[in-house]
């Protein structure tokens, strides 16, 4: 380990020569910057890592049963597990996807789980990410780099690999396919923050980067337009592009971004699309608070992974709590992302805090609560020394012929002391995540 | 990895090509001018930016020498060639491979790592990079039609300058005739009427120089 951090500056020479890179847009201007790098590895002991990826497959299998629902008989919400406001108000909800099966009934290709974990050693989710998670490429970048610079580390850490996520999601796509068709990677374009991941994993998966208007759709099935008028038939769409702008004939119809009549080629089962339009219900945040009841509804099975103590305004004794408490909470925009709209009470001054108390009593359904969980800080080098900072880990699971959970994942740290916020949007760092192996 | 290539990436290929082979020739062209100007013909600079087609505006062949190289403002310096090659590297790193990609990312780093007052000799590890680069072209870029556009770009490119800068006509002729069977490998890309057009036009010892540009300029025909 020692040799690893010594070779600090080496590693990042090589994420510099490889151009690994996010964007981010300040004040309106696009920039694009050096995701920060920390050499000291999160390591989960495997008697950990087996609850992890057991309670991740539990979370995401009634995850996948939910949406399966939600777009069809909605009996979840029939027999009153979830209040049918919660349905019909979240942004994520799209009555467009109504009664539309996606290829193998699978919805949830690709999700990315946030956890952290608890001073007590216990693993706790903070959100689900059923849309366009990103993030997988950074540890397996990392990954490369550091065995080539560190050898020796490696040979005395026994560790899974975690390279084996590209054949994972190979494999994933290749499943979802419907015709054996190009599978191809759509991107919204080069100045979507995660371009570089969409580029790298399409050179890793062998799949085909296609941009906006590369794309078009005839007699409800897609094509991947070549030059001189050559075409050819699509089976599977990796999008990494929000539902919003997807179809513009189906949803924003401004959008630039999409492939006009996709909806449509999907509707009929002539092309995948991973992940499934509509997932946006089920990472909705105060959806959120719903899936453990999801899990005992759908699996009649007690719930493996905790989410972090959670409350609706929605309900009034919630509500109650909330305003009564609201300098320990931290509050959360359900509609926000990235983490933005996240908000911790005590930080807050009397007039701020008068004004989220008035948004919480007048529009309850947008707003959780959440306690401010104390969850463990990591070792981060900096100068010459190592400080603590928080983290939280992005496990990837990924449902193909059965649910497998990559043995890696994105741990990203605050940069600040005493921040809780850890999205690189923000300004955060990230680690390798090594799984002990058997 | 998909059969076909879309129009947007084919430019992309074509230009990566002709902006890696433009920086490659003009640090070659700058190396002997530099040779020039040391105690020759200190205004030497003035011919290199007619020939090339570029604005002349620099007061003296120092500040030539460090705008036309740094000056990341300058939208014909070496800097900005190289950035326009790195934003079309960019969108092509499932076609030319990140390895490829990453001796854009070196020459660029180096450049801006150079002293203020580096000579153009602290450059050749940028030429180093660029002769890696279309090494890795070779290697790495085995899906036929891709290499076979970024390639265009540099043999289109290459002919260019040399008519710019007046090589030797048995140097124009092997040139052409090194595109004429490139070419061959990818007729489609060519207009073959032009590529006609040029041959004939480059046998004569006069060539006209202008003429031999236009058609140049419009030989790629996914070119917009």
């Amino acid at each position: 380990m020692t040799t690893l951090i010594e070779q600090r500056d080496a590693v990042n020479k090589w994420l510099e020569r490889y151009g690994v890179r996010f964007g981010v847009y300040k004040g309106g201007v696009f920039h694009e910057q050096l995701f920060p790098f920390d050499p000291i590895p999160r390591v989960i002991k495997r008697s950990e890592w087996n609850h992890i990826e057991k309670g991740l497959i539990q979370r995401v299998k009634a995850l996948n049963l939910f949406l399966s629902d939600i777009y069809s008989g909605k009996q979840i919400v029939a027999d009153g597990v979830i209040p049918e406001e919660f349905i019909y108000s979240s942004k994520g909800y799209l009555p467009q996807c109504e009664n539309i099966t996606p290829s193998k009934g699978i919805y949830t290709h690709i999700c990315g789980i946030d956890l952290v974990q608890a001073r007590d050693g216990s693993w706790i989710i903070l959100e689900d990410n059923l849309r366009i998670p990103s993030g997988a490429s950074y540890p397996i970048i990392a990954r490369t780099i550091t065995r080539k610079v560190s050898p020796h580390t490696f040979e005395h850490n026994h560790i899974e690999e975690n390279r084996g996520y590209i054949d994972l999601l190979r494999k994933t796509m290749d499943y979802a396919n419907v015709n054996g068709g190009l599978a191809v990677i759509l991107t919204p374009g080069r100045y979507n923050s995660a371009f570089f991941e969409h580029s790298f994993l399409a050179e890793k998966t062998g799949a085909t980067l296609v941009f906006p208007g590369d794309l078009t759709v005839e007699n409800e099935k897609v094509y991947y337009n070549g030059l001189f008028n050559t075409r050819q038939k699509v089976g599977v769409i990796y999008r990494r592009v929000s539902d919003e702008f997807l179809d513009p004939m189906a949803f924003d119809k401004s959008s630039l971004l999409g492939i006009p009549n996709v909806m449509q080629a999907y509707a009929k089962g002539n092309v995948a699309l991973m992940n499934a339009p509509g997932n946006g219900i089920a990472d909705d945040k105060g959806l959120c608070y719903f899936v453990p009841k999801m899990i005992e509804y759908y699996l009649h099975e007690t719930p493996l992974l905790q989410n972090a103590p959670t409350y609706l305004p929605y309900y009034p004794d919630d509500r109650k709590y909330v305003l009564e408490n609201i300098r320990k909470l931290v509050i959360k925009d359900v509609s926000e992302a990235g983490g933005y709209g996240v908000m911790f009470g005590r930080d807050m001054d009397e007039e701020h805090l008068a004004n989220i108390k008035h948004l919480i009593e007048t529009e309850p359904r947008r707003w959780i609560a959440q306690e401010v969980i104390d969850f463990i800080d990591l070792e981060v080098l900096e100068g010459s020394g190592t400080v603590l900072r928080k983290a939280d880990l992005r496990a990837f699971v990924l449902c193909a012929d059965e649910i497998r959970v990559w043995h890696s994942g994105l741990t990203r740290f605050a940069r600040e002391p005493d921040s809780f916020v850890v999205n690189s949007s923000q300004g955060g760092g990230f680690k390798d995540t090594w799984v002990e192996k058997n | 990895m998909g059969e076909l290539i879309s129009n947007t990436k084919a430019e992309n290929l074509f230009w990566l090509g002709r902006y890696v082979q433009r920086v490659y020739i003009v640090l070659h062209l700058l190396r002997k001018y530099r040779d020039v100007m040391i105690d020759e013909n200190e205004g030497a600079y003035h011919s290199f930016c007619e020939k090339l087609g570029i604005t002349d505006n620099y007061a003296s062949s120092d500040e030539f020498l460090h705008n036309y190289v740094y000056d990341k403002e300058n939208p014909d310096s070496l800097i900005s060639m190289l950035t326009y090659a790195s934003n079309n590297a960019t969108l092509l790193r499932e076609e030319i491979k990140s390895e490829t990609f990453s001796y854009i990312l070196l020459s660029i780093s180096h450049i801006e790592n150079c002293a203020k007052d580096a000579d153009i000799d602290a450059l050749q590890t940028v030429s180093d990079y660029l002769l890696a680069f279309w090494g890795s072209v070779d290697e790495r870029m085995f899906k036929r039609e891709p290499r076979n556009m970024v390639k265009a770009g540099k043999y289109l490119e290459d002919l260019d300058l040399h008519v710019r800068f007046d090589y030797p006509h048995e140097r124009i002729l092997y040139l052409v005739d090194r595109l004429e069977k490139h070419a061959e490998k990818e007729k489609v890309i060519f207009n073959q009427i032009l590529l006609y057009q040029l041959k004939s036009e480059t046998l004569q010892p006069d060539c006209d120089k202008l003429k031999v540009l236009d058609i140049l300029k419009h030989l790629f025909v996914v070119n917009g």
